[in-house]
């Protein structure tokens, strides 16, 4: 019955840690709370405002356009691991998928995608 | 480890997307429970690949996700447009046309 | 792997449409003076290019390409369909002329995006191998949302993006997750080796989940009951061209898709999928029909209608396997003929509705272009545009399966087919089905002959007038001289074999 013992272990090491830590914080801890305190942590720098305000929608484009580019990538891996065995026609091949995504790219630019506003 | 973990992993995966499509009326969470049925099926395909069927299940994964990706990114440039036009993305609002 | 130019060949039809339209995008974008004659010209000879490289397939070639590890197969059915396809885009293309000048699109992305819809519909007919299926059906489904998207202020055709993109998101990963099942059953994505490993006797529930998932999936891409409801606020929602456009080349790549993986990848387990397919086919038929007989607006009840042909082409399908449990592959022509028969007569009425587009006085001073939707929209247009009138009446008669038409020839042939291999039930239903279909079409042709009009500014263009004709000749031509067309699609499928 090795794993009653386990489990048995497991409830009094969790009953131990808790049992600390709320001893600590209940009877131990000094508690003055101040509004400073209350804030979330900015990495050390005072919040300039919430966090749950609605975002432009222009970060949305940048963000699909991140994620369109950084996906199509998957393809490259494979290409750089097989490299040598792949030879020129691979070098081909690869050539093509990204003279189609720089089409896209230039596409993109062009039309001002790439413009903030 | 079985294989069977896997599946059992991808059908759980699978059917909170299926049952996020049915439930969700916010269009990004319809992308969000798209993108969780494609993992779910990424997952079975290499999950198959590698207990037995060879690696052309994990070269399938990968056309997968970057398609599956492709469409969500074609779905939000167009929820962004219905955002433009009607300043909401609940698809349950977006009515139109008459039932 | 590497291949041979030789094997380039399998796909230089669909190439020769991708380049064209790639290259329609880039003059859009990189060169300041756009032409339409130059868009037009460039994608029409993409068109005829494709169609002149599927020709010397056909006539001088003659044997099937197989290539890239057998993932793509040009043969005959590849080439029949795709010259479907081909002939439905160009036309498509010509009647687009309306829609883009109306409403203000981008011809480039407009008319590029109509040509790798169709690039990938042409190679997703010829796909042997689930890979290049899924590429191809995701590559088409992609493009066709942003085309229903693409008129980007209206909301309507915003909606109905949306309502596309879901749906087809929803089927994609259906139809994914079916694949990785068979893949698991078989250890293969090639359909010959599906069927294979199914010939060895294998009958796990693995593949039959699979197999069922990937019929769901094409169900939704096709439009077919239980998983029609997206199709009629799509079709309603996107420019008409677009509409067009899809509701006949989606339905003849995936029926053709669908067919390649049920002859080639499950022929002999057919008790697998056959009533399967007749439920599907039944309920397509009875729904679709009787939908359509309570619209008003007649874009929608054609958007019904194209239902319930998916379901007559279904019939085919569904019959393969005859009463007496023998399998007839040979019935899947039925289907592609249809298929062909459908192409022009939806296009054509699909067309006239663009005809018949009229400016409607927008809220801030601007105008704004509405097609002739509802039957108000076409009352009494027989008095003042006789032949467009007489050309609708033809498509809305062929529809109703009405001879000498192309419609009837198709629905006669599906359902004798289905008779002679002893499926009676489901050949009266369809009859029946059709019967009640005419109601509606000839609603329409009494509005136009009997009514008085209603609107009087109705511009009509030039070039849509072009395209109504041509599909009407199409369809009046299968219609009296059949025989070359059923020869054709007999040919095509037995070859698949």
């Amino acid at each position: 019955m090795v794993w009653a013992q386990v489990a048995i272990y497991l409830l009094i090491v969790t009953c131990l840690g808790l049992g600390m830590s709320y001893t600590g914080y209940f009877f131990l801890a000094p508690s003055r709370p101040r509004a400073l305190k209350q804030e979330a942590y900015e990495c050390g720098v005072p919040q300039m405002a919430g966090s749950r305000e609605r975002f432009s929608v222009r970060f949305y484009l940048i963000a699909i356009m991140f994620i369109l580019f950084d996906i199509e990538t998957v393809f490259l891996i494979p290409w750089a691991v097989l490299y040598k065995q792949l030879g020129v026609p691979g070098l081909v091949e690869i050539g093509i998928f990204f003279a189609v995504l720089g089409f896209g790219l230039a596409y993109l630019w062009r039309r001002g995608g790439l413009e903030w506003d | 480890m079985d294989v069977r973990f896997y599946l059992s992993l991808a059908a759980v995966l699978f059917v909170t997307g299926v049952y996020g499509i049915l439930t969700r009326r916010n269009a990004i969470g319809i992308m969000l429970s798209v993108e969780l049925m494609a993992n779910a099926l990424n997952l079975n395909l290499v999950a198959f690949g590698r207990y037995g069927a060879g690696a052309l299940g994990q070269v399938f994964a990968m056309f997968s996700i970057a398609l599956t990706v492709t469409e969500v990114v074609v779905g939000l440039g167009i929820v962004v447009l219905l955002y433009r036009s009607r300043h909401d993305v609940m698809v349950n609002l977006a009515s139109e046309m008459k039932r | 792997m590497t291949f041979t130019i030789y094997e380039l060949a399998a796909m230089q039809p669909a190439l020769l449409v991708m380049i064209a339209g790639l290259l329609a995008v880039g003059l859009d974008t990189f060169v300041p003076s756009k032409t339409r004659i130059a868009h037009a010209m460039l994608c029409g000879g993409g068109v005829i290019a494709a169609m002149a490289a599927l020709g010397s397939q056909l006539y001088y070639q003659r044997t099937a390409i197989h290539a890239f590890g057998n993932m793509l197969v040009l043969d005959d059915m590849a080439c029949f369909l795709s010259l479907a396809i081909l002939a439905a885009t160009g036309l498509v293309l010509i009647s687009s002329d309306a829609d883009t000048t109306r409403r203000n699109i981008g011809f480039g992305e407009y008319y590029g995006l109509i040509m790798i819809a169709a690039s990938a519909m042409m190679m997703l007919v010829a796909s042997n191998d689930f890979m290049t299926i899924f590429v191809n059906l995701e590559v088409l489904s992609l493009a066709l949302y942003v085309l229903t998207g693409i008129t980007r202020k209206n909301p309507r055709s915003n909606e109905a993006s949306v309502k596309y993109l879901v749906s087809g998101a929803f089927a994609t990963c259906f139809f994914l997750m079916g694949v990785a099942f068979l893949y698991g059953a078989t250890g293969t994505f090639a359909l010959s080796g599906i069927r294979e490993a199914l010939a060895l006797g294998l009958d796990s529930s693995m593949a039959r989940v699979g197999l069922g998932m990937v019929m769901v999936g094409f169900a939704f891409k096709i439009g077919a009951v239980p998983f029609h409801m997206w199709v009629p606020d799509v079709y309603e929602g996107a420019p008409t061209s677009t509409t067009a456009f899809m509701s006949v080349t989606v339905k003849a790549a995936g029926v053709g898709a669908l067919i390649r993986v049920l002859l080639i990848a499950a022929p002999m387990r057919s008790d697998l999928w056959a009533d399967l397919l007749w439920w599907m086919a039944v309920a397509t038929m009875v729904v679709g029909n009787l939908m359509a007989l309570q619209q008003t607006s007649v874009k929608r009840m054609l958007a019904f209608s194209s239902v319930a042909h998916t379901g007559y082409a279904l019939v085919a399908l569904a019959t393969m396997r005859s009463t007496d449990e023998t399998f007839v592959p040979e019935a899947a022509a039925s289907a592609l003929f249809y298929l062909l028969t459908y192409t022009f007569m939806t296009l054509g009425a699909f067309s006239f509705l663009i005809y018949m587009g009229h400016e409607l006085p927008g809220k801030d001073g601007t105008s704004e272009w509405q097609d002739a939707e509802t039957l108000s929209d076409l009352a009494g247009m027989a008095d003042r545009r006789p032949w467009a009138a007489a050309m609708m009446g033809l498509f809305l008669l062929s529809l109703g399966g009405i001879p000498p038409t192309a419609g009837f020839l198709g629905k006669f042939y599906l359902f004798a087919g289905a008779i002679e291999r002893g499926h009676v039930t489901i050949a009266v239903i369809g009859v029946m089905a059709s019967l009640v279909s005419l109601y509606y079409y000839l609603r329409v042709i009494v509005w136009m002959y009997m009514k008085e009009p209603m609107i009087a500014d109705e511009k009509p263009h030039p070039s849509v007038a072009v395209v109504i004709a041509l599909a009407g000749l199409a369809t009046l031509l299968i219609g009296v001289m059949p025989g070359a067309f059923i020869a054709a699609a007999e040919h095509s499928i037995a070859v698949l074999r």
